[in-house]
């Protein structure tokens, strides 16, 4: 019996299967119940926000129960192939889907709708897939890359005299030399010497200022070593403690100002090719504080900023016509809070930095000089206060350095973001001008979290070439900029949540 | 920017004047006098120290000023990080009020050389075979000069290697002058050095990583093939990237689901561990863990995604993607069958088909009437390098038949014959089924 049987359904599935490739039946019943709605994806845009919903709209209604099975609707994160998980909703023919939480910045998302019905039960004939990539993040330029270390001490100067070879001095007193671009190796260490900063290169040639102890006296010098940073001997020596040293090179020859503070602050001026210095004058007396001094890219003119020894949010600034040996005080505009730094863009367009977002630009040569203040509008992040959680965030410049003969340069310094409650934060921050320092925009490292933000606060910056910068800070910071093709923004580069 | 002028500001020696009291070992002393003496003890020979001037001048490191507790400082920090900033204050005596220490002072002497020494390497209480090389010890601020009747507040900090065991480490330095020699006064007590005590919190950072099972590469993702019916394992390592022991490192999985849109899955609990977890993962090692899958039988060929998970105790979970290609073309599946019409049940038909290829499904009534006939082509993917999960091209069909004619009317209840034309792995076959529709 069950012979027969097997036999006769296998008769019956043949004949049926004969029927299915060769014929229709009675009465049409092969024909479509309906068609199942078209849809557009003209609600998508091609860069979704990292908190916007994903709609899809259909032409006519869509079955709730398939439509709102989660199964049916997979977003993927393409970077790491997990599903996001989000909620779905139906308004009217609209299928939308809400991330249960922020996607991640610019990253891209695979979206397949399956297995949908018509109220009718007429099945979806496709799936319907599309890629999407979800907005960059505020930063534009992630162009900077953090460089390997050699300590977590503060750093004090930055100097590159090609992209192989540089230098960086720390707090402590050890100088670090690269010949390759990337790995630091200590190349000068001398217990008498403390606090140096400001290492400036030209060849084998480095200048940086410090303390050094000779016998029982403790000399402030400006430090020179002609044997790349092997040894460094005195070359000029102040009665202020020195850690400020603007030192360019002109007509090939290395020509600077350097200063610091005892009673007063004091500058000098090195003269390279007679290797001597000459004490300025016209500074501001006691109660004044030196944090920036600068001398023009032909050397004819300088600048140096001030800030109050007590009350620090007072400023002032001088100007030397005569390249840093007379200064004369600057009227300076009103609101301009404690002066942290001070630079030339060229051999006239001056700078000065300070604390609550202060970026002054002038021509420094000028008999009367108009200082324009630059805002938001040129890109100079201006302080923000969030109002729900109370959280300020304040911006401090200190150092402004051009590439010379070039419209590029950098402003460098920190931000303080201080919530009620907590202790306050500090970070560094760069911006970069490509228009002699109009307009500037802000600049991420790589691989920093806070999508690039979140770096230590900076100490100094060299602008060696428009595509060659370097920065150093706090932290034993760091990092350099050798990549202008592209702006560091690829898809899946920012590892950190929004 | 650094300034050096900051490290002389001038700041108050003790911060409150409970500090500053005990701070004065003077009046310390004799509150140990007066207490003995209040028990009614007697003791001999009690040395008490008294303000002194002494040849060749005295600095001190103030005990309960700055950081310090007593001569102690405790600092915390994480491994690859610096400790959080201490701060010891430097004390040049011009009078008997300001030898904190009260072991004599010397007015006009001026310390211009004082260097740290002696520094200790900072040794792990717990394992002394830990260390914190005292190299790491970095004094961010100026010792001198330390002028007569002045102070200068030296904040340091400690260098905390990557790796480094939680736990807390000991260490000390000190601080003397390089020219002038270290003395003694009357009392026998040193001149002209101090030390500084420190521990160290290394604080416990617990992290977890997935790693191949053979190389030291990091895990992204998990992929097994079988065929229905077989069990398929592989193996994955469980690292401690963290500085203090993992507990209760295990990995867990969830549902793999086929990404053809089938609906078909392979259940979380047809995945195994072995072990199913390991109490113990010490720093920088890592644990095998075998996984298992048993591929259901009869399960449609295709690639089934989930999550694999690791997870230990104080950290938060890892996810990788998770993937079990099923190998081996099945015959049609119907989701639930019989169908039950009258609970608006609708039938699920999934069958094995080429990506791309075109299919055609016909179902029968018992007479061998052609009941409903579709056809359709199957998705065919979009390209991408790499795939983009889902897009790869569908390896299955799921059709919906809603248990209707081709006008449109409600089948019968009884048994209907489900016959598929399809492409599978390249040859044309036909699938046959029975289905039951109940009214």
């Amino acid at each position: 019996m069950k012979v027969i049987s097997l036999s006769r359904n296998i008769l019956v599935l043949g004949v049926l299967g004969l029927a299915l490739v060769g014929t229709a039946c009675d009465d049409d019943p092969t024909s479509s119940p309906g068609g199942f709605p078209d849809f557009s994806l003209d609600a998508v845009p091609d860069t979704i926000g990292t908190e916007d919903a994903i709609r899809v709209v259909f032409s006519d209604s869509i079955a709730a129960s398939s439509a709102l099975d989660a199964a049916n609707f997979v977003v993927t994160n393409m970077c790491s192939g997990l599903r996001i998980p989000g909620a779905l909703r139906l308004a009217g023919d609209t299928l939308i889907f809400t991330p249960s939480q922020a996607l991640p910045f610019l990253t891209p998302i695979g979206v397949r709708i399956q297995n949908l019905l018509t109220p009718l039960g007429v099945p979806q004939p496709q799936p319907i897939v599309f890629t999407r990539i979800t907005a960059p993040p505020p930063i534009r330029d992630q162009t900077w890359e953090f460089m390997d270390s050699p300590t977590n001490d503060v750093l004090t100067g930055v100097s590159f005299v090609t992209d192989q070879l540089g230098y960086i001095v720390e707090s402590g007193g050890t100088v670090y030399r690269t010949t390759d671009g990337r790995q630091f190796v200590a190349r000068f260490k001398d217990p008498n010497i403390t606090f140096p900063a400001d290492i400036r290169a030209f060849g084998d040639t480095l200048f940086m200022v410090g303390s050094q102890r000779v016998g029982t006296v403790t000399q402030r010098s400006l430090l020179r070593s002609i044997n790349g940073g092997e040894t460094f001997a005195s070359v000029a020596t102040a009665g202020e403690f020195l850690y400020i040293n603007s030192m360019r090179r002109v007509n090939g020859v290395p020509q600077g100002v350097f200063g610091g503070i005892f009673t007063s602050p004091g500058l000098y001026r090195y003269f390279g090719n007679t290797n001597t210095f000459q004490r300025a004058t016209g500074t501001p007396g006691g109660g004044w504080t030196l944090t920036g001094a600068d001398l023009s890219h032909n050397a004819s003119l300088a600048l140096a900023a001030f800030r109050g020894s007590t009350d620090q949010s007072l400023s002032t600034a001088s100007r030397s016509l005569d390249g840093g040996l007379t200064y004369t005080t600057l009227t300076l505009p009103a609101n301009v809070w404690g002066l942290q730094g001070a630079g030339f863009a060229n051999n006239n367009i001056g700078f000065l930095l300070g604390d609550s977002s202060v970026v002054l630009r002038f021509d420094a040569s000028a008999a009367t000089p108009t200082f324009t203040r630059l805002g938001a509008a040129a890109g100079i992040p201006q302080t923000e206060l969030d109002q729900a959680s109370g959280q300020v965030t304040s911006y401090r410049f200190i150092r402004v350095q051009f590439v010379p003969g070039t419209q590029t340069g950098w402003i460098t310094g920190s931000f303080t973001r201080r919530r009620p409650g907590v202790p306050d934060v500090e970070g560094g921050v760069i911006l970069m001008s490509e228009d002699g320092g109009l307009t500037w925009r802000r600049q991420a490292v790589s691989g920093a979290l806070e999508n690039g933000l979140s770096f230590p606060p900076i100490t100094d910056v060299q602008a060696l070439r428009e595509d060659f910068a370097a920065v150093v800070g706090r932290n034993g910071l760091v990092a350099i900029r050798v990549d202008t093709t592209r702006t560091g923004l690829t898809p899946c580069s920012i590892t950190s949540t929004p | 920017m650094l300034h050096n002028f900051d490290a002389l500001t001038p700041t108050p020696m003790s911060r409150t004047s409970a500090h500053r009291w005990r701070a004065n070992t003077r009046w310390s002393r004799l509150l140990v006098c007066l207490t003995v003496a209040g028990l009614g003890l007697v003791v001999p020979g009690l040395n008490v120290a008294s303000a002194q001037t002494v040849t060749g001048g005295d600095f001190d490191i103030c005990d309960y000023c700055g950081s310090l507790r007593g001569n102690r400082a405790i600092i915390r920090g994480r491994a690859h990080f610096g400790t959080e900033r201490a701060v010891f204050v430097l004390v040049n005596a011009a009078t008997a009020e300001q030898d904190v220490d009260n072991d004599g002072y010397t007015v006009g002497v001026n310390f211009n050389n004082l260097i740290v020494s002696d520094t200790t390497n900072f040794v792990s209480i717990e394992d002394p075979s830990r260390v914190i090389v005292k190299t790491n010890l970095v004094i961010a601020d100026f010792l001198n000069p330390l002028n007569n009747g002045f102070q200068n507040q030296v904040s340091f900090f400690v260098n905390i290697p990557p790796g480094t065991p939680t736990g807390v480490y000991r260490g000390r330095f000190t601080v003397r002058d390089a020219v002038l020699p270290i003395g003694q006064n009357p009392n026998g007590e040193a001149l002209r050095v101090d030390a500084v005590d420190v521990d160290i919190e290394v604080l416990p950072e617990s992290d977890i990583g997935l790693f191949d099972p053979d190389t030291s590469a990091r895990l992204d993702s998990l992929t097994l093939r079988g065929r229905p019916g077989q069990t398929v394992r592989g193996v994955v390592r469980i690292g401690n990237l963290g500085n203090v022991k993992l507990s209760n490192a295990r990995l867990e999985a969830t549902d793999l689901v086929a990404t053809s849109g089938t609906g078909l899955r392979i259940r979380r609990e047809r995945i195994s561990f072995s072990p199913t977890n390991v109490n113990s993962v010490d720093i920088g090692d890592t644990t095998r863990i075998e996984v298992t899958v048993r591929i259901p039988p009869g399960l449609l060929a295709g690639s089934y995604r989930g999550e694999l998970i690791g997870l230990s105790d104080d950290v938060d979970p890892i996810r990788i993607p998770f993937t079990v290609i099923v190998t081996t073309p099945g015959d049609i599946v119907f989701e639930t069958n019989p169908v039950i019409g009258r609970a608006g049940d609708l039938a699920v038909i999934i069958f094995n088909a080429d990506p791309g290829s075109a299919w055609e499904l016909a179902i029968f009534d018992m007479m061998a009437t052609t009941t409903f006939r579709t056809n359709g082509t199957v998705f065919a993917g979009t390209p991408g390098n790499p795939p983009i999960p889902g897009f790869e091209g569908d390896q299955a069909v799921r059709y919906t038949w809603p248990l209707i004619n081709g006008r449109g009317e409600n089948v019968a209840g009884g048994m209907y014959y489900v016959v598929i034309n399809a492409v599978q792995d390249g040859q044309q076959r036909q699938l046959r089924g029975k289905l039951m529709v109940i009214r």
